[in-house]
């Protein structure tokens, strides 16, 4: 097969298929599906037999995270055998010209997001990327997978429709939330999946109540649980999103009680205090960022040794930032373990055999299919309350 | 009897063969072993089937993306299905299937899962009929 020829077929049918008005040339794209979990060896061969041939990326491409942390894969758990075969798709995408960033945050986090302007089109194959790329920078992009990704990237375009027209980037309903969402992750996830679980009608809900200001973690959580359980790729809210304009009128309207979702974040704490629940705590899904870390390691500034076992998830690109590497240096002489380039969906290890906590609603969703562990969501405190050693029990 | 349905080629191409019908969505990773062909998914309505050499028909696609890299593996090993007929296409089988050069046909009219298993169709154009 010629692997340019090939990658430009796939996008004339994808753009038949979808009815799309031709394609639009992209400023950079994103690939994913590239953990060799995932992959197995038919994903592994394939990549390898188009960066043989030669085949460059022709626009920016970064990468989704892979399978293991490259440097403490040892360290994580991860078998020698897998680490060698995570090598070589990351060798196959790095010949072809991608950029080994291995992060789910990277393209609206990363240092290319600063060249990014309201409406310019993109590729990315992370949903919870697409939403907050969509939502909050402005820019056009659909929910492409790894392959499509990767032969968006090798032409540089992508085929002209959903997302990148302006009809579609109109809000389908108004959603209130009263009184104001909670602040936390794992609030604004809550209130993600809530919207994202009406289905179609959602496909670019208004929300109004989600206050002036967000923390990064906030928008993080919330766009990736919209990605997670509905079709969403888009939410506009007035003051926090480029594109959400004068609230709409004519439209369809929910009400989201906000209390509610502050009760539902705290259900379980009075059980995790019981010493009901695991001892391990994952954070870092979508992966932490510089803010995150920072906040973290305040959290945890009084505990000398953490109890527990307490799991963390970042990027390459957050710990080039010397706050943040001075939060991680702080957070592992405690004994929090944290690891970058993956995460645990994608990654075999760790395998959390007896249960695991996460702020996390995204993750709630995938890591009982990836592992088949069902994590119990509990707010980040109970991460504070499981090291300070509040969580026991007896 | 003969009967006539039409629709939209994604993957073109001209072939005769036998259908495979599935009420259910399928995923090619983890619901099909490329090995051997045969639907693995436990939840389907074909499993155990081997869906090797047949005109494969069912609703849409879903789960994971790695899928369209396994339908190209398949057509390597002489496991794939000899041509894909769905009421919408998805992008994971539409990228499997120009990949792997597999006929893919989508938005059949009448609805293409009311035809049965293992009856003789041939594939044209914008066509699919029925020969038996």
């Amino acid at each position: 097969m010629d692997g340019k020829e090939l990658a430009e077929k796939v996008l004339v049918a994808l753009a038949e298929a979808k009815d799309a008005e031709g394609s639009v040339r992209i400023k950079n794209a994103h690939v994913s599906g590239i953990s060799y979990m995932n992959l197995g060896d038919y994903g592994l061969t394939f990549l390898e037999e188009l960066s043989d041939q030669g085949i460059k990326v022709a626009v920016p491409t970064s990468s989704n995270p892979c399978g293991m942390d490259r440097e403490l894969w040892n360290e994580q758990g991860v078998s020698k055998d897998f680490a060698e075969k995570q090598a070589r798709v990351n060798a196959a995408l790095e010949a072809m010209g991608v950029t080994p960033t291995y992060s789910c945050t990277f393209p609206y986090e990363g240092s290319w997001s600063s060249s990014l302007s309201r409406g310019d089109h993109v590729a990315w194959a992370e949903s919870s990327a697409v939403v907050f790329g969509n939502s909050i920078l402005g820019i056009r992009t659909n929910r492409e997978g790894g392959p499509s990704a990767l032969f968006s990237a090798i032409t540089g375009m992508t085929p002209n429709y959903g997302m990148h027209e302006d009809k579609n980037r109109e809000p389908t309903l108004l959603v209130r939330v009263e009184p104001p969402v909670p602040r936390g992750p794992l609030e604004w996830g809550l209130l993600g999946k809530k919207i994202a679980s009406i289905g179609e009608k959602a496909r670019v809900p208004y929300i109004d109540g989600l206050g002036k200001i967000a923390t990064k973690g906030e928008l993080k959580a919330i766009s990736a649980a919209l990605a997670t359980f509905g079709p969403t790729d888009l939410f506009l809210a007035p003051r926090l999103t480029p594109e959400a304009g004068a609230k709409p009128v004519g439209l369809d309207e929910i009400v989201i009680d906000g209390e509610e979702l502050e009760e539902s974040a705290r259900r379980d704490v009075e059980l995790a205090i019981k010493g009901d629940l695991p001892k391990a705590y994952f954070l870092g899904c979508p992966q932490y960022g510089v803010e995150d870390l920072v906040y973290l390691a305040r959290l945890f500034l009084n505990i000398e040794r953490i109890k527990g076992e307490i799991y963390v998830f970042t990027s390459a690109h957050a710990l080039s930032d010397p706050e943040a590497r001075e939060a991680v240096a702080s957070l592992r002489a405690k004994g929090v373990k944290i690891f970058k380039d993956t995460c645990p969906v994608f990654s075999p290890s760790p395998k959390f055999e007896k249960g695991v906590l996460t702020d996390s609603v995204k993750s709630s969703y995938y890591l009982p299919q990836s592992k088949g562990v069902k994590p119990s969501l509990e707010p980040t405190v109970v991460a504070f309350m499981l090291a300070n050693g509040e969580l026991e029990g007896e | 009897m003969k009967f006539r349905f039409s629709g939209k080629p994604v993957v073109k191409g001209n072939l005769e063969g036998r259908t495979l019908v599935s009420k259910y969505p399928l995923s090619f990773l983890g619901g099909v072993d490329p090995n051997s062909g045969r639907v693995i998914d436990p939840d389907s309505d074909i499993k155990g089937e081997s869906i090797t050499g047949k005109i494969l028909i069912y609703p849409t696609g879903k789960g994971s993306t790695v899928g369209s890299y396994v339908i190209y593996a398949m057509k390597k090993m002489g496991t794939a299905p000899l041509a894909i007929v769905l009421r919408e296409a998805d992008t994971v089988t539409i990228i499997g299937c120009v990949l792997a050069d597999i006929p893919l046909m989508h938005r059949v009219k009448p609805d293409p899962l009311s035809i049965g298993n293992n009856v003789r169709v041939m594939l044209s154009g914008d066509a699919l009929e029925v020969l038996e």
